[in-house]
């Protein structure tokens, strides 16, 4: 009787974890199947389509599978010029945007935490601007920017800090909003200057929303093909790597092309993002 | 027709008002119609995925260009549409998807390589992009019985106007767009004469371009005394885009655009340059006489946007899209988009009927070229696959993609 009711809690113990494991993965279906549908389908077929050869005859948009691997290298060669562009459009435009984004998630955070009305009403004049389409958010600044100014390096990174810069200060916001004042208060009682006390307290604890506000613009920035088109605020001296994927696509249909500079484009941002992630302490984000 | 600005219908109407600079009633009708048409072609093409059908058996659905088709600001409607719908036992839904044709084709394309439907009955992209799909077997031949106004009245330098298509058997021609040069008259009154008057210092950072590969190379070909219709090769072609990268290098030329260059002579950040005959015509006749334009001497760029019927719009439909073209082929009716929409009407007997239609449009040298214009008017030549494909690559490559 003993050994049977042993035997018995020891098939329990055994089947526990088996139930739990099928409703973890029960609830995990419908995730994972978005993943496979919406993610790993599309990056298989992006990654075929990137090693296509052209088609007997030569002519525009006609692929054939194959295993090209030398689109990439021609992808790099004849478009390195963008794909560094990009980045350094990019990089500049978090630094200002960083720059602009934490003073104002600052004060909406700390400095106006007590004052819910005024904060309410400076959140939703950062977030206003989603109501209406990037696209002619965009064009506004068109018709609103010199013309001299238009289609220069400067106006497709005031593009991107303007687009971009909701997408930073909302992060930093949340960060700052946590952020505990009795230690801030503590590091001044123990006679920090205000700016050691920013140094050692407040910048180390809103660092998840610094990173998370930068990333979160960083990425999208460096794919971005709407700002920096000719049609937009740049020129043919701004394409950004965006520009030229677009362009293989739609204009030259150069699939393969397209999507071997897709590909690239990825690489290079994992890479950039992983690295800074490390070196910022913000693993837990990966 | 190049029409290269975002995919958004809603957006691209916006731009299109944007560059006008006004938002009249009738505008903002037209947007919301836009982007609901849009919303329904959408709903259609998804509908109409499965191959074979198309839309249902009492509607066609017709995919243009937008501003391509009268349009009446009171009512927000397409007038000669209307009338067609009230009196045809069966209604045109008017979509005005097509902003591109490479981007369209890049839309259609699949549904057109498998035969099936492809969310449009009938639509109208530029014949060198007809012509491919003329050579990939595409698109349907028209039954000339259910034509007789288009036997009678398409334009004699039509019919054998399209290599690939002679005796228009798969396209019909909508429209002709020219492409010439214009200048701001005030600040270069001297104007332009040679291809070189656009390297003029004076205009430094101030020219541009189309994005259209054909109208710009054909242009600069043609100043560089080669016939864009000829029989011209790779040595050609160079020199014309070593003109071009030579000026985009130097800052001569300021940037390359599509339809949006208007609002760009507008504000003066382009003082010359290429441009679509009609809008500056056009322009001209809303903001004072403020531009020259003009066909150039050594030869200007005419493109002809015809409709095709895809292989998957049902017999029923095609005969149904015959009926439409037929109807938009007689002169009252071509008087009356053309008045409207201001190119070049392949319709004969157009420019008589304009007399009743708007008399102040006779002699709008934009719809009805003079015998001198005509003269001076070239077609692109007709490429092979692979040249479409290096040359469109290489033009591509310039604008910095």
């Amino acid at each position: 009787m003993a050994f049977t009711a042993f035997s018995q809690s020891a098939k329990v113990v055994d089947q526990a974890p088996k139930s739990k494991s099928w409703i973890a993965l029960i609830l995990l279906a419908p995730g994972i199947a978005y993943m496979l549908l919406f993610f790993v389908a599309p990056f298989i077929q992006l990654a075929i389509t990137s090693l296509q050869a052209p088609a007997e005859g030569h002519g525009i948009g006609q692929y054939v599978a194959g295993l090209e691997f030398i689109n990439y290298w021609d992808a790099i060669q004849q478009y390195w010029p963008q794909l560094v562009r990009s980045f350094i459009y990019a990089v500049i435009a978090t630094i200002i945007g960083l720059l602009i984004s934490y003073p104002l998630a600052y004060l909406l955070g700390v400095t106006l935490r007590n004052r819910a009305m005024l904060q309410g009403i400076l959140l939703i004049l950062v977030v206003a601007p989603f109501f209406i389409s990037m696209l002619l958010r965009t064009l506004a600044w068109k018709s609103i920017l010199p013309v001299e100014f238009i289609g220069t390096d400067g106006s497709v990174i005031f593009g991107l800090i303007y687009n971009f810069i909701p997408f930073m200060v909302l992060p930093m916001f949340a960060s700052l909003q946590a952020l505990d004042l009795r230690l801030v208060e503590a590091g001044t009682d123990l006679y920090a200057s205000p700016v050691t006390v920013f140094r050692k307290v407040t910048l180390p604890l809103s660092m998840p929303g610094v990173v998370s506000g930068t990333l979160l613009s960083f990425i999208p920035m460096s794919g971005d093909f709407v700002v920096a088109s000719r049609s937009f605020l740049g020129s043919t001296d701004t394409a950004m790597i965006g520009n030229v994927i677009e362009s293989n696509f739609l204009q030259t249909q150069n699939y393969p092309m397209a999507a071997s500079l897709s590909i690239i484009l990825m690489l290079a941002i994992l890479i950039i993002v992983a690295t800074y992630v490390r070196r910022s302490g913000a693993e837990d984000l990966l | 027709m190049p029409r290269q600005i975002p995919e958004d219908p809603m957006v691209r109407n916006i731009i299109r008002l944007l560059n006008q600079q006004k938002f009249s009633r009738r505008q903002l009708l037209r947007g919301a119609g836009v982007a609901g048409a849009s919303a329904g072609a959408l709903s259609l093409a998804a509908c109409g995925a499965g191959g074979g059908g198309g839309g249902s058996s009492d509607e066609i659905i017709w995919g243009n260009w937008t501003y391509y088709l009268d349009f009446d600001e009171e009512t927000g409607t397409n007038p000669t549409l209307e009338a067609f719908n009230e009196t045809s036992d069966f209604q045109v839904l008017y979509v005005e998807d097509i902003d591109d044709n490479n981007t369209f084709y890049g839309k259609i394309k699949d549904a057109l390589a498998l035969d099936q439907f492809t969310g449009y009955d009938v639509i109208t992209m530029t014949d060198w992009m007809n012509a491919r799909l003329i050579d990939a077997g595409q698109i349907q031949e028209f039954d000339y019985a259910n034509l007789p106004n288009v036997e009678s009245n398409l334009l004699e330098s039509e019919w054998e106007a399209l290599a690939e298509d002679q005796g228009r058997k798969f396209t019909i021609p909508w429209q002709l767009p020219t492409t010439g040069w214009a200048w701001n008259k005030e600040a270069f009154p001297n104007g332009l004469h040679t291809l070189d008057d656009l390297l003029d210092p004076a205009l430094k950072g101030k020219v541009q371009v189309l994005s259209e590969m054909r109208d710009t190379i054909g242009l600069i070909m043609a100043g560089q005394g080669v016939d864009p219709a000829g029989d011209w090769g790779d040595t050609e072609f160079d020199n014309a885009m070593a003109w071009l990268q030579d000026a985009l290098d130097s800052g001569q030329i300021n940037n390359v655009k599509g339809n949006d260059y208007t609002q760009d002579l507008q504000t003066g950040t382009m003082l010359a340059g290429f441009v679509w005959y009609g809008d500056v015509v056009m322009m001209n006749t809303d903001l004072g006489d403020q531009w020259g334009v003009e066909i150039p001497e050594s030869g200007g760029m005419i493109a002809r946007d015809s409709f095709t019927v895809p292989n998957g719009t049902s017999a029923e439909n095609k005969a149904k899209v015959e009926e439409l073209i037929d109807y938009y082929y007689q002169p009252e009716v071509a008087a009356e988009v053309a008045a409207y929409v201001a190119y070049v009407t392949p319709v004969q007997g157009a420019q008589e009927a304009m007399q009743n239609v708007d008399p102040s449009q006779v002699d709008n040298p934009a719809i009805f070229p003079t015998d001198d214009d005509w003269t001076r008017l070239r077609q692109f030549r007709a490429l092979t696959s692979e040249e479409d494909n290096r040359y469109s690559t290489a033009f591509q490559q310039a604008l910095g993609l």
